[in-house]
């Protein structure tokens, strides 16, 4: 490195110092044995637990929702088979007779529209 | 694979005047703060990661372990117990003294009065013989801010040595 020549005088009384102060430094005293730490984790053993982890997370997540129960995917389809219990409601007496158009002179046998009446009708 | 205690051997001398500086010329703080550095390096708490030189790296643990113990020692300052202790203990001891002349009492007094950084910056670059730029880096900032600093530090060194009338 290249001094300032200006700061000669600086240098000087530094460098008294210095050899002043070496002479006078104590000697290296090494801590006794110190016990190793425990290293920080690499960087791949952390990235390769952070994968674990996800990993684990969801399959958990598709097993159970964990409370045991059945997972997200059966829930859904659940829901979709699922019937309103106010269904009965909708189940009104004489709801057969409504199917049907009533034909000119047709017994109210005729008026239900059955399986069998329909296919008489068509041939 | 590093021979950290070759190492710290190498550098103990310069290491301890770096603790000095570190501790404003204070003896007994250098040693705690220098011992607690080389028990961080040898206990695996602070590791050479090859980054810069060993002793960039060195001297950029002494000054944080220097800096902790000296929040360390004014948080309990607080404590009326611990005052005590430390009336105790701060006596001067002219055996243990590293500086004796008058003029290195005059240049330390004179560092122990700078701001810590542009004390730390002269004392790199002066007594440690490093280059602005790897002051810069054992204290962690831009070169830019070191050359600042390091401008400043050497115009109130001269002042505090009542030089500065004659530059």
């Amino acid at each position: 490195m290249s001094h300032d020549p200006s700061d000669h005088d600086l240098r000087e009384r530094f460098a008294a110092l210095r050899r002043e102060v070496e002479a006078h430094t104590p000697p290296l005293a090494l801590p006794e044995a110190p016990l190793p730490r425990a290293r920080p984790l690499p960087a791949w053993a952390a990235a390769a637990a952070v994968a674990a982890l996800i990993v684990g997370a969801l399959w958990l997540l598709r097993g159970t929702d964990g409370r045991g129960t059945p997972d997200l995917g059966q829930q859904l389809l659940a829901s979709a088979q699922w019937i309103a219990p106010t269904d009965f409601l909708l189940e009104t007496p004489g709801r057969e007779l409504l199917r049907g158009v009533p034909g000119v002179g047709a017994g109210p046998d005729e008026l239900i529209e059955t399986n069998e009446n329909r296919r008489r009708n068509e041939s | 694979m590093i021979d950290l205690e070759a190492e710290l051997e190498r550098h103990h001398g310069a290491a301890f005047g770096w603790a000095l500086s570190c501790c404003a010329w204070d003896r007994p703080s250098a040693e705690d703060a220098l011992h607690a550095a080389y028990l961080k390096i040898l206990d695996g708490s602070a590791v050479f990661a090859r980054r810069s030189t060993f002793r960039t790296w060195l001297f950029g643990v002494i000054r944080r372990t220097a800096a902790e113990l000296r929040r360390r020692r004014a948080l309990a300052r607080l404590l009326p117990l611990d005052r005590l202790a430390q009336r105790a203990s701060t006596e001067p001891d002219p055996e243990r003294a590293v500086i004796r002349s008058e003029a290195s009492a005059r240049l330390a007094a004179a560092l122990a009065a700078l701001a810590e950084r542009q004390r730390a910056l002269v004392h790199l670059v002066f007594y440690e013989d490093l280059s602005i730029a790897q002051a810069a880096a054992v204290l962690g900032v831009s070169v830019g801010t070191a050359r600042t600093h390091y401008e400043r530090a050497k115009r109130r060194l001269r002042d505090l040595l009542g030089e500065g009338d004659t530059r």
